[in-house]
């Protein structure tokens, strides 16, 4: 059980309502294919956006509503489903699976 | 450059756990709330961050290849859009936490 305010910006909302493992594993394979600093870069560059958008979270959702979260989950999963079959298929043919070109 | 910074806000993107922020932070004043996101910001970062510099030395001494990232981390997005993220926590533990 989460104690104080403190612990409770590290886990859960630190880690992983914000930085979940799907974002450490893109975070991973950005480093391996672009190098360290585009991924140290990209990490700011986000952190900075989302710091920007949370704190201003409340006229953030008024604006756009309740429901507008819910339909870009739904579009944002269908773009991470595509980035996630793209991945496996790049990493079965990279290891060899698959044997096709 | 910019593909790396697309790809990473594309998973990272908080708009879709603005409810659930905006429930975590219930009852917080403008102040403690600021306090709270900011320092939510910056640990879960450091975190991506260490990521980042130290995961290539941990797969590497783990004899893990790009490839076999990339399968398990296909499998892990896969299974974890942003809405289910937002369930992993529920509300009674935000609560009970403040």
């Amino acid at each position: 059980m989460i104690g104080e305010p403190s612990s409770f910006s590290l886990v859960p909302m630190a880690v992983p309502v914000l930085v979940g493992p799907a974002t450490l594993a893109i975070v991973l394979v950005v480093a391996e294919d672009h190098g360290r600093v585009p991924a140290l870069v990209a990490i700011a560059a986000n952190a900075a956006l989302n710091a920007l958008i949370l704190l201003m979270a409340d006229r953030v959702y008024a604006r756009l509503g309740p429901g507008f979260g819910r339909a870009l989950g739904k579009v944002l999963s269908l773009i991470l489903a595509a980035m996630a079959v793209a991945m496996i298929r790049v990493g079965l043919l990279g290891a060899g699976v698959g044997g096709g070109s | 450059m910019i593909e790396s910074i697309v790809t990473v806000a594309l998973v990272a993107n908080v708009l879709p756990i603005l409810p659930v922020v905006l429930q975590f932070t219930e009852g917080l004043s403008a102040r403690e709330r600021r306090a709270l996101l900011l320092r939510a910001v910056l640990a879960g970062n450091l975190v991506a961050a260490g990521a980042a510099l130290g995961g290539g030395w941990l797969i590497h001494t783990t004899r893990v290849t790009v490839d076999d990232l990339r399968v398990s981390g296909g499998i892990i997005l896969w299974s974890s859009p942003p809405s289910t993220c937002c369930s992993a926590v529920s509300s009674a533990s935000c609560r009970s936490a403040r």
